[in-house]
């Protein structure tokens, strides 16, 4: 949390102010109730306004004037260019730090309360993992404000109690740029970040949708949290000044495109959206939550109305565009699931997914894969090239003859052809020597491939040795993307928490009606008919 | 002219759009004197530089970020409409960037109608693809612009919002497109199978519409609704009923 970054100009306050200078006004009366004698008249006489940190210290009796007698040109002066200052070192009213505490305060209650809401009122059995890293980073949030909060009150009890005016100065420059804080704010947000992507990732609707939103969201979190973090721990530097407001304005453009994301849905899926009361009414509230951030930050730009509302916000809206969104698209999915099971095949299926024949690829691909581990993990545990015996069967003819030994040896018909396929897997796995023919014998397609594998190892270039790496990794990343997406976030059933136990109890009655299981006592005889079509019934009519 | 054409040629529309737009601002003061990109009261700022006003455009030197040193008149803490720090000035160069990509996903979107691409589906997935970061850094260009020069800016740096706003629509269009290519291929795959299964089998399978067809047996006959309904008798009420225990 940092109200005024480096990137911001100073505003000039150091020296600027004649009133903290002393400065000489000539012979005159002088007038107070603090002196030992109220009136007297006094020569040489110099004035020193009280100032603090190189700013005029005003209190709110000032603009009252008890007395028709006009202040000292250099502390009119003084005050306008003070309350023309757009900063927290001066300002109008809304850079005071009776508005910054109202705000931050307002902002503590909002953080809490939805803190409260995510472990009393959302529950996501399905996604219970990233449900608590929801909680977890609004818990933090919490605690950052907490802490924030706090420490702001106290300071401005020191400050109140030594100065005796109170300015939103050292709270801003002093409490908002503590790196303390900056860490907590930024766990929370990249925690909160990642959650925005879970979200974005349940409202893709195919399996190839869904894993490249979340690979692309993925990147973009990963590479605006880590220059946030290389801002944070790195000072001084000139890059730096460029570096802090590309951050920033990366998040913002992030949180515009995550607004974007939920609005384009909202407009695609208007009537699931607003096919009743309450979800019409979360739908809006959404709406409104993703658009806070971007909102805010027009704010701040324009000093419209609350000085660095976006920034003290930041955390809230962040926990908010995350809970209020995750419950929203719960409730959304619960409505849709209702919808789909209404249908033939009880969910949408894409084209896509059939297409391909990407499941049939995926299926030889593991079988491959399972294959190599297995004709590996055996010419491994056997070291077939060192072993005598081995060498022996490998130059020994492959005819039924010797299988058959090896059959009458274990007994067991069952394990007959497991030795025979392993037999045959030790020659060919350790037969690097061996010419084509040998080969050939085999006749088994898979056990060529293996070999062929393992022979043409030595001889590959490092393109293609590069290339097989480059495929292993995009498989594997394919892998945990599917994993996440599949095992975690695929599982879109429905929710019945935000159900009453009424409801459920009929829709179990529906489902056991519907698939037969509600009188599992009762035998049918079904007879059989034979097939009697219409157009055939017609054809006999027309031929009598 | 069907739906995907229409999708096309709006993708295509909305990219020239974007594109012509990312050009102009790439063109501001001091590459040429009459557009600009912002402007002040005695300043006028491009992308690579800032011209004065009043000094007969006496324009900085073309470059990232504005130098400070030049015109000595210009005080580097007040200098911008916000206040900002002239030295964040060097991420305006967000604006080549964002020209490159979308000149590059113009390009590709184009490519995407011809023959060779257009029934392609990995081609329609990188289009799609890599109009996200494009969408990303138009988005960056305007909040940059927004936050250099606030409201000074010109009709040119404000209409980067509908830009960006097209860069969305494309960009959603573009997943829409794949979509429906993929559907397309399906439904092709689909009918060149069963042509080739009609073709092959001497007895193909006959194909009945499912709503003719209630339940099937366990021996494959099939019962048919009407057969039983010019009985009226309902295929789901069983001939005998016993009650086990």
């Amino acid at each position: 949390m940092s109200f005024f970054d480096t990137w911001e100009v100073l505003k000039p306050m150091h020296n600027d102010y004649m009133s903290c200078t002393e400065h000489f006004l000539g012979d005159g009366m002088l007038l107070s109730p603090a002196f030992p004698i109220a009136c007297f008249y006094a020569d040489h006489i110099s004035f020193k306004g009280y100032c603090k940190r190189n700013s005029p210290s005003y209190v709110m009796s000032k603009a009252k004037r008890l007395l028709e007698i006009s202040y000292l040109d250099s502390v009119e002066r003084d005050w306008e260019k003070y309350r023309g200052m757009l900063g927290p070192e001066g300002g109008d009213f809304r850079f005071s730090v009776y508005v910054l505490t109202v705000v931050v305060t307002i902002n503590l209650v909002a953080c809490l309360f939805l803190s409260i809401y995510l472990f009393l009122a959302i529950h996501d059995r399905h996604r219970q993992f990233f449900l608590n890293i929801v909680r977890f980073a609004a818990v933090l949030s919490s605690i950052t404000l907490i802490l924030f909060t706090s420490r702001m009150l106290l300071l401005i009890q020191d400050e109140f109690n030594n100065l005796g005016v109170v300015t939103a100065h050292l709270i801003a420059y002093t409490l908002g740029n503590r790196l303390d804080f900056k860490i907590l704010d930024f766990i929370a947000i990249s925690l909160l970040q990642f959650c925005q992507l879970i979200n974005v990732t349940r409202l893709v609707s195919t399996l190839e949708e869904k894993r490249f939103s979340f690979i692309a969201g993925f990147i973009m979190v990963m590479v605006s949290n880590i220059l946030y973090a290389v801002s944070l721990f790195s000072s001084g530097s000139d890059s730096l000044t460029v570096l802090n407001p590309f951050v920033y304005l990366l998040r913002i453009a992030i949180s515009t495109s995550y607004a974007a994301i939920v609005i384009s849905f909202i407009i695609a899926k208007y009537k699931l959206c607003f096919i009743n009361f309450s979800l019409g009414f979360l739908s809006i509230y959404s709406f409104l939550l993703v658009l806070f951030q971007v909102l805010f930050f027009f704010f701040d730009l324009a000093n419209v109305w609350i000085n660095s509302i976006g920034e003290i916000f930041n955390l809230t809206a962040y926990v908010a565009s995350t809970a209020i969104v995750w419950e929203w698209i719960n409730r959304i999915f619960v409505v849709q699931k209702k919808k789909e099971a209404q249908s033939i095949l009880g969910r949408t299926i894409y084209a896509e997914e059939n297409v391909d024949h990407k499941i049939a690829k995926y299926a030889l691909k593991i079988q491959d894969a399972l294959t190599r581990t297995i004709s590996t993990e055996y010419s491994d545990k056997n070291s077939f090239l060192n072993d005598d015996r081995s060498s022996e069967l490998m130059l020994r003819p492959f005819d039924e003859h010797s299988l058959n030994a090896h059959s009458t040896k274990d007994g067991k018909d069952d394990e007959i052809v497991f030795n025979i396929d392993k037999n045959q897997e030790r020659v060919l796995t350790g037969s690097s020597s061996m010419n084509q023919t040998s080969y050939e014998l085999s006749g088994i397609s898979t056990c060529i491939e293996d070999s062929s594998f393992h022979n043409s190892q030595n001889s590959r270039s490092v393109t293609a040795y590069f290339k097989e790496k480059l495929h292993m990794s995009y498989n594997k990343l394919i892998m945990l993307t599917d994993y996440m997406l599949i095992k975690i976030l695929g599982q879109n059933s429905i929710n019945l928490s935000t159900t009453n136990g009424e409801e459920i109890e009929n829709n179990k009655r529906k489902v056991k009606q519907r698939i037969g299981l509600d009188k599992v006592n009762d035998v049918h005889l079904y007879k059989t008919t034979d097939i009697i079509f219409n157009s055939d019934d017609e054809d006999y009519d027309t031929e009598d | 002219m069907n739906l995907l054409t229409i999708k096309r040629i709006v993708i295509i529309s909305l990219t020239t759009y974007s594109f012509l737009f990312h050009i102009i601002p790439n063109l501001t003061v001091p590459i040429v004197h009459s557009i600009k990109l912002a402007e002040d009261h005695d300043k006028v700022y491009g992308v690579y530089g800032w011209c004065e006003k009043h000094h007969d455009n006496i324009c900085t030197k073309r470059r990232i970020g504005y130098p400070t040193k030049n015109l000595n008149a210009s005080n580097p803490k007040n200098f911008l409409p916000s206040f900002t720090n002239i030295r964040v000035t060097k991420i305006l160069v967000v604006h080549p960037i964002a020209l490159v990509f979308e000149f590059l996903l113009w390009v590709m979107v184009i490519l995407s109608s011809t023959n060779r691409y257009k029934n392609n589906t990995r081609f329609t997935l990188i289009c799609a693809l890599w109009s996200l970061p494009t969408f990303l850094l138009g988005l960056l260009c305007l909040l940059v612009d927004v936050l250099l020069f606030l409201d000074a800016l010109s009709w040119l740096g404000w209409n980067l919002y509908p830009v960006t706003l097209a860069n969305a629509i494309s960009s959603t269009l573009l997943w829409s497109l794949k979509r429906n290519i993929a559907t397309l291929r399906y439904e092709a795959l689909s009918n060149r199978e069963n042509v080739a299964s009609q073709s092959n089998n001497a007895d193909p399978i006959e194909v009945y519409s499912i709503i003719d067809i209630e339940s099937a047996s366990d021996d494959g006959s099939l019962l048919l609704m009407s057969s039983n309904r010019s009985k009226n008798v309902s295929i789901l009420q069983p001939t005998h009923s016993y009650t086990v225990g």
